[in-house]
This record gives C-alpha cells, structure tokens and sequence, in this order.
C-alpha cells in the first residue's frame, strides 16, 4: 500500500457524496492540502468507520446520514445563535445534560456524526493526526496512560496501539459511554487490555491516591464543563510528577453541548497554566477552508492542542 | 428601500465577509462564483445583513436564495413587511 492509496477514505467519501452531493465542494477543500502524515491517519479513522458502520444497524449510510444530520440540523442552529449573540447557546451543565445528554437517540446520532467529522473536518482531522503522530511518540516508553471522555473511543484506539503505552485506562461518568467505548474497541480488534471505568475524575480523592498516570488525554471534554480549570486541577492529580496532559478544545465552536467559550489558541493554553501545569506546546488548527489569520480575525472554529506538564 | 440602495449597503458587507474587495455582486452572482462563499461564511453574511437592514431571517429563509437577486428579493420583502 502506497501513501496515495486510501480506500476507506475513497469509499467513505463516495458515500458521503452519493446521499449528501451539496457537500462535494466541502470535502475537496477539506482534503486539499492535508499533509501525508494527516491523510495516513484519516485513512486509519475512515477505515475504523467502516467497521463501525459494519456493526451498525443502518450502517455506513446511516453514519453519513447522522453527519448529515450532525452539520445541518446539530451544528447550523448553534452556529447561527453564535453568530448573533457572540456566546454559546447553553451555560450549565445541567441544560445540556437535559436538552443532549439525556436524549439517547439524539446522542447516538450525534456521536455517529462527530465519529465521520474526525474524518471530514480538516481541523479534526489534524488534531487526531498531532495526537497519533506528535504526542503519543512523545511519552516515554512503557507509560501508563489515561483518557478522561473516551467516547467513541478513537483516541484510546490509537494509544492502546502506541508502542510506548504501556497500560491504557478510560474513564467517563457515562455507564452508556463506557459501554459504547467497549464496543467499539472489540469491533476494531483492539487487542491490548484496556481499562474501561466508570469514573468521576471530580469524586476520586487524589490525596489518598497515588498518582498512576504518565499521560492523560482530554479531547474536546473542557468545552463541555462549567468549570474547565477545575477539571484540569483535578486530573493533574492524577499525573506522576513529569506527566503530561493532552488537551484538545475547540475554540469559537458552537454546540447544542458546548458550555464554555474557549476563544482561542492563547486562552487554551491559559487555561492549562491556570490549573498549574506547565505548557510545552500548542498548536491551533482552524476549520476547513480557513487559514489561522482568517479563523482569528472571524472567530471561526479552531481546534486548539495543549500539551500541559506537571512540575 | 429601493434595489440600488440595498445594494448600496450590501456590497460592502459581502466584500467584508468574504474579504473580496473587487467583488460586484450582481442579482445572477451566486456561491459558485465567491471563493469563500461557504456554509459558514453564509451564515456570517446573514447575520451581517440581519445587524444593518435590522431584519430577522426564518431559518428557513436562510439557504433559501439560490442567488443575490432572490436575497435582495427577501431583503427588500421583509423591509416592507
């Protein structure tokens, strides 16, 4: 198999265009300039897709259909209250928590949705392919790692793959989450154990707990939380002294879910310095079609990368 | 308002959203002929249209024009109503 050749991503992105054609021009410039290391890494998502979608009962149409569902029905109505408002729709976690959370087929659609935008957003994409290809090369070989969130489970399928992830551990407050992480690790064969939990990082008590991690993942979980210092605070407790977190936040990125403002690359790392770690790294990667300068100067989305170091 | 004073005030706002100073929209200019006429700056054109003409959109009424010529229909329409 050469670099050029991507047949999950060539299969994915023929379906795509067959149920939603108005999308074509999005996901040529959306794949335009992705670099080889990010096109290997969408390959590698788009081809989990497919075995994901194998198992789904509408399968692979039905994931298009929920990204679909995802950018016009999810993300356009959130965008247009940004847009007018200058904030996020929702503040409290509990408003979420009843408009989103608790509505289990909305979340499932949702979730199918975000799965096919790590694949189609280019600033999804680039995230993921900095975590596989930066980060986890980063740590230290044999570390013990955790994510907090692991949802649809692609992070923790690419750490537990990492040759220098020595024991890989999820935790999320959701039984339906965890369950729905499971499931798609054994549907993409991941072999190495996996310590799924269920478990509020807020209600360990970290004083009476050795700190057992050398790296914890966060992807897109800060923007969901009334608090985001907190949370880091609190996760970092669970870092050996030299651990790293590795926080994913979408800035300027409207969502029926999304509660906190993160407004960009420098309020990220703000962010991360607040709950006292030291920043070793950001990068910003902005939505499809926009360059750094633009998002900036229009508040479009970007995604924001921190990797945080305990002292 | 008259056409020409929508556009007048329009102009500006689409050369500003789409950071094309050269543009002259015309009633046949559409998305296809805009290099950063996307979803998203769509809706930061509308919402542009919607501070300066202080007009309210229907979400239905967002993706409806398939042209300039039918926004500034919409615009002028709801101007009057």
């Amino acid at each position: 198999m050469t670099a050029l050749f991507h047949p999950s991503l060539d299969t994915l992105k023929s379906r795509l265009i067959s149920i939603w054609p108005d999308h074509t021009d999005y996901i040529a410039t959306s794949f335009r300039d992705r670099s080889l290391e990010v096109m290997a890494t969408s390959e590698q998502i788009a081809s989990c897709v497919l075995k994901l979608a194998g198992k789904n009962p509408d399968g692979l149409d039905g994931f298009c259909l929920d990204y679909k569902f995802l950018c016009e029905k999810i993300v356009f109505p959130e965008e247009l209250y940004f847009r007018r408002n200058n904030r996020y729709r929702l503040t409290r976690f509990s408003d979420a928590l009843t408009e989103c959370y608790a509505n289990a087929p909305f979340m499932a659609r949702y979730m199918n949705g975000l799965l096919v935008s790590n694949v189609m957003w280019h600033n999804h994409a680039c995230a993921i392919s900095s975590y596989v290809h930066e980060y986890l090369p980063s740590l230290r070989a044999g570390s013990d790692h955790l994510e907090i969130g692991p949802g649809h489970g692609m992070f923790l399928y690419f750490a537990a793959a990492s040759p220098n992830v020595g024991t890989a551990t999820g935790w999320d407050v959701s039984p339906t989450s965890i369950e729905m992480t499971r499931n798609a690790l054994a549907v993409l064969d991941v072999t190495q154990p996996v310590n799924l939990t269920l478990q509020n990082m807020f209600e360990a008590d970290a004083a009476r707990t050795t700190a057992r991690f050398d790296s914890i993942a966060m992807s897109e979980i800060l923007e969901h939380l009334e608090d985001p210092v907190a949370a880091l605070k609190s996760a970092s407790e669970w870092l050996r002294p030299g651990g790293t977190i590795w926080v994913n936040v979408p800035a300027n990125s409207p969502a029926p879910d999304h509660i906190f403002l993160v407004e960009s690359p420098e309020h990220a790392c703000d962010l991360v310095r607040e709950a006292g770690l030291e920043v070793t790294s950001s990068h910003g990667f902005p939505m499809t079609g926009a360059t750094m300068e633009k998002a900036r100067k229009r508040k479009l989305a970007i995604s924001c990368i921190v990797t945080g170091r305990k002292q | 308002m008259t056409r020409d004073e929508i556009y007048n005030k329009l102009t500006p706002i689409m050369r500003n959203t789409f950071d094309d100073y050269d543009l002259v929209p015309t009633d046949s200019t559409t998305s296809e002929d805009v290099s950063e006429w996307d979803s998203s700056n769509h809706v930061r054109l509308i919402v542009a249209i919607e501070i300066e003409f202080q007009i309210r959109f229907e979400t239905d009424e967002i993706y409806a024009p398939e042209n300039v010529g039918q926004l500034v229909n919409l615009i002028q329409a709801k101007m009057e109503s």
